[in-house]
C-alpha cells in the first residue's frame, strides 16, 4: 500500500472543473493570466520545457563604476565589501584604476564605447595582459535600438573591427551584447527576448562578413524587473533562443547572461523600496541561472559608503543564506510554461525579424518601429 | 548559413516527466492539498497581511492597530505583554519590569474594551496570540464584542491556544499540561457551539522554529500537538468534523528558502493524511491552513537594513508556499520593539509582494521543481518517522512528560549555533563579509513606569465600581468547576468577565485547583563541542576555562538565568550547553524569577558570574534590582553579564550600572566565554 493511497489522485482537468464548481459565477478565463507572450493557465501542469541546461551559476557579484572620480578607493571599498567582479563603464584608461586591486583574482570587466578615439581604446588594449579573467567589451550597436543612425552605425562598427584587431589579449575577448536597455524600451517579454537574440545574429554576422575570429563566450547582459516568476523565465528564455542560435551558426561557445537591475525601480525614491525590489530581482536572477548580478552607485541616492555595503549584502544573503541556485527552478511548471512561451513567442518574432534581413536592416529602412507595434 | 534559414529551425523542447513520489499528482483544493487549502489560492484573494503587534497600553495598541488598517492591513493580530501571559494582573509584584513591554497589558474586559474601541468586531478578524491564560482573555474579546453590539456567532479569527508547544519552547504556560488540556477541550466545545466562525486553536510551530528546531523537527511535533488536540476533542465527545475545520497552524518561516516552501506543502499532506483516519466526512476537516511569522531569530542586530532582505525573502517562501496569513518582521527586531518606521517597513514587504511581483497570478508557483519536489517528499519521510516515533511514545504529551521533544529542539539549537560559531554557517555581517561601520537606528522605547501606573489606577476604579459579590460568586463558581470537573470554564471565565473580574483573579480562581506549573529544567551537553572541537576560537576558550581553573581552584562558575516573565529560553539553554562544553560549572536558574531569587541562588551556589538572559526589554528595571539585592546579601563581588535583546544606546547604562560584558544577538559564543574569562582573570590580578 502506497504512503498516499489514502487519497484519489486528480488529474488537473478535474482540478478545473472543481475550481469551476467553487466559483460558479466565474469561467475559466477569468483565472487565465493573460500576457504579450501567451495566456499561462494556472491549472495546466506543463508536459514540455526547453531543452535548456539549469545548472547555471552565479559567479560574479559585480559592482558597476560610471565616474572617473575616486574610482580606486571606490573599487577597493566595493572589493572588502564582498564583490568579485567589478565593471568600469565609459571609464577612460588611467593607471592608478587598479592600484592595489588584485586584478588576478577578481573579474575585471571594462566596457569600451565604439564612440571613443582610437587612442582611448588602444590604451585599454594594451591594459591587461597578465590578467586571468574578466572582459575587455564593446557592443558596436550601442545605443543603435533606440537613436538609429547610418552614419553613426558605420563609425560604431569601423570602431569594433579596429577593437577587435588590435586586442592583445584574446582571453579578454568576447561577443558582448548589451541589452539592458530593451527592457524598459520595448516593455514586452516576447519583443525584448526576440530583439536581443536579432541584436546578438546581428554581430555574429558582423563577425562572419569580415572574417573576426568569433570567442568562445558570448555575454548578454539584461535588465530586470519586480515581475518575480516571469524574470525567472525570461533568463531561461535568453538563453534557450542565444543557445539555439549559436548551433544554427556551428558556434562551440559559453553563454554568459548578466542582470541588472531594471531602471523603472529607480522611479522609486523609498530605500527599503529599493532594497526589496533588489532582493526580488537577485532572487530571480539567480533561480533563472544569470551568472553574474549587477549593483551600481545609481540603485541609492545618497553617496554614503554604508548604504552601499547594504546593497552588495543582498546578493550575498541570498547565496550565503538562502542557498537559491538555479537548477531549483527546475520543472516548475509555471517556470516551464512561461519560459517556454516567452521563448516560443520571442523565437518567431526573431524568425520574423531574420526573414526580413535581420534587426539593422528593419531599424535602416524605418520598419522596426512598425515591427513593435 | 543565409539569415533567412532560421525559419526552418525550431526550439528544441523535452518532455517534462517531474519527479514520481506520489504525492506530485495533488491539487489546491482537494484532499490532501498539496498545492493549498484553497482551488484557486491568491488568484481571488491574496493572503491577509496580520501583523503581530501590541505594546504598552491598549489606548496606544487599538491607535496603532488603527493607522496599520487605514494603511492596508486587512486583519489584527494582537501581541500581549508578559505579565498577561503569564495570568498576572499588572499591579502583581513579580511582573513588575514586564507590564507593557512585549505587549498590551490587558488586565480586564475594559482594556479589551479600549482595545478594540472603533474596530467593528464583526468585521474584523482578530487573532491572539494566548496560550497561559486563554481563558481570561477569550473571556474579555467576547464580553468585548457582546458590549460592542456583536453577537459572538459573528466573531471571526483565531486564539492560539496551544498549550502543548508552551510546554516545549515558549514556556508561557499556567497550569500544568493536563489541567491545561482540559481548558483546550472546554474552548473547543464552547467555540464549536457558539462562535463557528472562530478558530479555536493555532497549532505553532514558529516558537519550535525559533527555538531552533529544523524544518523536519518543527513539522513533525506540530503536527503531532495537533492529533493530541484532535484526540482531545473526540474524548470531550465531539465529532471530527465539528472541530476539526476550525483548527489552523502557524508556522515559523526561516532564511532556507525552498525548505520552507516545502516545508509548508509537507505539512499540508501530513495533515490531511493524519486527519483522514478519523474519517471525516467533510473535506474541510483535512484542510490545513496556515499563519505564517518570518523568524525573528534570522535577523541580525548589525546592520539591520540587511534584515530588510532577509525578511522579504522569508515572506517570498512563505507566500511561495501558500501562506493563509502572515506577519512580516521588523528589521529592528532583533534590537529592540519595532519601532514605527520599521514596522511600517515590515508591512510594506507584504503590500510589494502583493502589488509588484504577480505572484499571486499562479498557484504554488515553483511546485513541480525537481528540487522542491525531492525536499518535500524528504521532509514527508523524515516528519512521519517522528511523528510514529512520539505516538510509539504515547502521544504528545507522552513525550513532553519525558522531555524528548524539547531535548531534540535544544539539541538542533546547540548544532546549529556551533556551526554559526565555526562559520561553517554564513551569516552575512555577522561571522562573514562584515561591514567595518556600525549604524544605530531609531528604536522604540516603553516607559513601562507610566504604562504600569495607567493599568494599576484603571484596576483600582473598575474594582471600586463593581458588584464585589457577584465578582466572588462568580470566581468561586469557576473554581468549583475548575475541582469537580464540571461545567465548562469558558462559559464561566464569560460570567466572570461580565461582572469585572481581573485577568489575575481568574487565572487564581483556577490556579487554586489546578496548581501553577514549574518546569524542571535539564541541559544537553556534547552537541556544541562536536561540532566545534577544531575551531582555533572554541580550543582558546578552553585553555583559558583551564588557566582559570590553575589560578582559582576550581573552574569558572556562571548561573544563567531568566527574570522576570519572558519564557524564551533558547540562548540561555545554547549559553548554557555550549559554556558547559568549553569547560564551565554551569547552572542554570528556574524560569520567571525576580532579581531577589536569582542572587539568593548565585549566593547559595556561589558562582562567579550571573549571565542574565533578556529578550523581553526588561533589562533596564531588572538589572539595578539585581545589584542591590547582591549588594544586601553581601555578594556585590559576583560578575554580571547580560545577553540578549539589548539595544545598543542601553550598553553604556547597564555598564555604568556594574554589568562586565553585554552579549548581543549574533555574539559568538566562545569568544563571548574568552572575554568574560579574560576579564574575571583580569579582576584576579588587580586583585592580587
Amino acid at each position: 500500500m502506497s504512503f498516499w493511497s489514502d487519497f484519489v489522485v486528480t488529474n488537473p482537468k478535474e482540478w478545473e472543473q472543481k475550481v469551476l464548481k467553487d466559483f460558479k459565477t466565474k469561467v475559466k478565463e477569468d483565472f487565465i493570466f493573460k500576457t504579450d507572450y501567451g495566456n499561462i493557465n494556472p491549472f495546466s501542469k506543463n508536459v514540455n520545457s526547453l531543452n535548456i541546461s539549469r545548472n547555471e551559476i552565479l559567479k560574479e557579484i559585480r559592482w558597476k563604476f560610471s565616474s572617473q572620480k575616486n574610482l580606486n578607493k571606490a573599487i577597493l571599498n566595493r572589493l572588502n565589501n564582498g564583490v568579485n567582479s567589478i565593471y568600469l563603464s565609459g571609464i577612460k584608461f588611467e593607471k592608478t584604476i587598479f592600484k592595489n586591486v588584485m586584478c588576478d583574482i577578481i573579474n575585471n570587466h571594462i566596457k569600451l564605447s565604439p564612440k571613443w578615439n582610437g587612442n582611448d581604446l588602444q590604451l585599454w588594449n594594451n591594459w591587461g595582459i597578465s590578467i586571468a579573467s574578466g572582459t575587455l567589451r564593446m557592443d558596436p550597436l550601442e545605443d543603435m535600438l533606440e537613436n538609429y543612425d547610418d552614419h553613426q552605425l558605420k563609425v560604431q562598427l569601423d570602431s569594433y573591427l579596429n577593437f577587435k584587431k588590435t586586442l592583445n589579449n584574446p582571453n579578454l575577448n568576447c561577443i558582448y551584447v548589451d541589452c539592458t536597455s530593451h527592457e524598459s524600451y520595448l516593455n514586452n517579454y516576447g519583443l525584448e527576448i526576440a530583439v536581443t537574440a536579432a541584436h546578438l545574429n546581428e554581430i555574429i554576422e558582423f563577425h562572419k562578413s569580415k572574417k573576426i575570429e568569433i570567442p568562445p563566450r558570448f555575454i548578454v547582459s539584461i535588465a530586470i524587473n519586480n515581475s518575480y516568476l516571469e524574470s525567472v523565465s525570461k533568463i531561461i528564455a535568453i538563453r534557450t533562443l542565444i543557445h539555439r542560435i549559436s548551433n544554427a551558426h556551428q558556434l562551440n561557445i559559453n553563454i554568459e547572461i548578466e542582470t541588472v537591475i531594471s531602471p523603472e525601480i529607480l522611479q522609486n525614491k523609498e530605500f527599503d523600496f529599493r532594497l526589496m525590489s533588489i532582493t526580488s530581482i537577485g532572487m530571480a536572477s539567480l533561480l533563472g541561472g544569470a551568472n553574474s548580478f549587477e549593483l551600481s552607485d545609481d540603485l541609492i541616492e545618497s553617496n554614503d559608503e554604508y548604504w552601499k555595503k547594504i546593497i552588495v549584502n543582498i546578493p550575498l544573503i541570498l547565496t550565503e543564506e538562502s542557498y537559491l541556485n538555479n537548477h531549483m527552478s527546475e520543472g516548475a511548471h509555471v517556470i516551464e510554461e512561461m519560459a517556454s512561451k516567452m521563448a516560443h513567442k520571442s523565437w518567431s518574432l526573431f524568425k520574423s525579424i531574420e526573414t526580413q534581413n535581420g534587426l539593422l536592416q528593419l531599424l535602416k529602412t524605418n520598419q522596426f518601429s512598425n515591427f513593435i507595434k | 548559413m543565409s539569415r533567412k534559414s532560421f525559419e526552418n529551425i525550431e526550439l528544441e523542447t523535452v518532455a517534462n516527466s517531474g519527479s514520481n513520489y506520489g504525492h506530485e499528482k495533488f491539487h489546491a483544493g482537494i484532499p490532501p492539498f498539496l498545492k493549498g487549502p484553497y482551488s484557486t489560492m491568491y488568484l481571488t484573494r491574496p493572503w491577509t497581511i496580520r501583523q503581530y503587534a501590541g505594546f504598552s497600553t491598549a489606548e496606544k495598541s487599538n491607535k496603532f492597530y488603527r493607522s496599520n488598517l487605514k494603511a492596508g492591513q486587512k486583519g489584527l493580530s494582537v501581541a500581549f505583554d508578559l505579565a498577561t501571559h503569564r495570568g498576572y494582573d499588572s499591579d502583581h509584584p513579580r511582573v513588575a519590569a514586564d507590564v507593557g513591554k512585549a505587549g498590551v497589558a490587558i488586565d480586564t474586559v475594559e482594556d479589551m474594551k479600549i482595545l478594540f474601541d472603533k474596530i467593528p468586531l464583526d468585521k474584523m478578524s482578530v487573532s491572539m496570540t494566548m496560550n497561559g491564560a486563554v481563558l481570561p482573555i477569550m473571556a474579555f474579546y467576547i464580553v468585548a464584542a457582546q458590549e460592542q453590539g456583536v453577537s459572538i456567532n459573528q466573531l471571526s479569527g483565531t486564539i492560539q491556544n496551544d498549550i502543548l508547544k508552551e510546554f516545549m519552547v515558549r514556556n508561557t504556560y499556567i497550569y500544568p499540561p493536563k489541567e491545561s488540556m482540559r481548558i483546550i477541550g472546554d474552548i473547543f466545545k464552547y467555540t464549536s457551539l457558539k462562535m463557528p466562525k472562530f478558530n479555536p486553536i493555532s497549532i505553532s510551530g514558529y516558537h519550535m522554529h525559533e527555538a531552533g528546531a529544523n524544518a523536519e523537527i518543527e513539522l513533525a511535533y506540530t503536527l503531532a500537538n495537533g492529533l493530541e488536540y484532535i484526540k482531545k476533542g473526540i474524548e470531550v465527545g465531539m465529532k471530527i468534523d465539528d472541530f476539526a475545520p476550525r483548527l489552523s497552524f502557524f508556522w515559523g518561516i526561516g532564511m532556507n528558502h525552498i525548505e520552507e516552501i516545502a516545508k509548508m506543502r509537507a505539512g499540508r499532506i501530513l495533515w490531511a493524511k493524519i486527519v483522514k483516519k478519523f474519517n471525516p466526512q467533510n473535506p474541510k476537516s483535512m484542510m490545513l491552513r496556515a499563519h505564517c511569522q518570518t523568524s525573528g531569530w534570522s535577523l541580525s542586530e548589525k546592520d539591520p537594513y540587511n534584515n530588510v532582505s532577509r525578511t522579504y525573502i522569508e515572506a517570498m517562501a512563505a507566500v511561495l508556499g501558500g501562506t493563509q496569513s502572515l506577519h512580516t518582521n521588523s528589521l529592528d527586531e532583533a534590537i529592540a520593539l519595532p519601532s514605527e518606521n520599521a514596522a511600517k517597513i515590515a508591512r510594506n514587504t507584504q503590500l510589494f509582494i502583493q502589488n509588484e511581483t504577480n505572484i499571486c497570478n499562479s498557484i504554488d508557483p515553483l511546485g513541480g521543481s525537481l528540487y522542491l519536489e525531492k525536499l518535500t517528499n524528504n521532509l514527508v519521510q523524515k516528519s512521519w518517522n517522528l511523528i510514529e516515533e512520539v505516538e510509539n511514545q504515547g502521544g504528545m504529551i507522552k513525550a513532553i512528560e519525558l522531555g524528548i521533544p524539547k531535548m531534540k529542539i535544544e539539541q538542533a539549537a546547540a548544532k546549529r549555533q556551533a556551526n554559526i560559531d565555526s562559520g561553517k554557517e554564513k551569516i552575512i555581517g555577522l561571522n562573514a563579509y562584515l561591514s567595518s561601520e556600525d549604524r544605530d537606528i531609531d528604536t522604540l522605547v516603553i516607559d513601562n513606569e507610566k504604562v504600569k501606573l495607567n493599568q494599576i489606577n484603571r484596576l483600582k476604579k473598575i474594582k471600586l465600581n463593581r458588584n464585589s459579590e457577584n465578582v466572588n460568586e462568580s470566581l468561586l463558581n469557576l473554581t468549583k468547576a475548575a475541582k469537580n470537573d464540571t461545567g465548562n470554564l469558558l462559559e464561566l471565565a464569560v460570567q466572570a468577565a461580565r461582572e469585572r473580574a481581573t485577568l489575575g483573579e481568574i487565572s487564581n480562581a483556577l490556579e487554586k485547583e489546578f496548581g501553577r506549573y514549574k518546569a524542571s529544567i535539564k541541559t544537553i551537553s556534547g552537541v556544541y563541542s562536536t561540532e566545534i572541537m577544531d575551531d582555533k576560537e572554541y580550543i582558546k576558550a578552553i585553555g583559558l576555562a583551564e588557566e582559570f581553573e590553575s589560578i582559582v581552584g576550581r573552574r569558572p562558575r556562571i548561573m544563567v538565568s531568566k527574570m522576570g516573565q519572558d519564557g524564551h529560553d533558547r540562548g540561555a539553554k545554547v549559553v548554557a550547553t555550549s559554556f558547559a562544553d568549553i569547560g564551565f560549572d554551569v547552572d542554570i536558574g528556574p524560569l520567571f524569577q525576580t532579581p531577589k531569587e536569582v542572587a539568593k541562588s548565585a549566593v547559595e551556589n556561589d558562582v562567579h558570574i550571573i549571565g542574565v538572559s533578556s529578550l523581553a526589554a526588561g533589562h533596564l528595571s531588572l538589572i539595578p534590582e539585581l545589584f542591590n539585592e547582591l549588594k544586601n546579601l553581601k555578594r556585590d563581588d559576583v560578575m554580571v553579564i547580560v545577553g540578549g535583546v539589548v539595544p545598543k544606546k542601553d550598553y553604556e547604562t547597564l555598564f555604568n550600572m556594574g554589568v562586565a560584558a553585554v552579549f548581543g544577538p549574533g555574539t559568538i559564543i566562545s569568544k563571548a566565554a574568552q572575554e568574560i574569562i579574560q576579564i574575571m582573570i583580569q579582576g584576579l590580578k588587580i586583585n592580587e
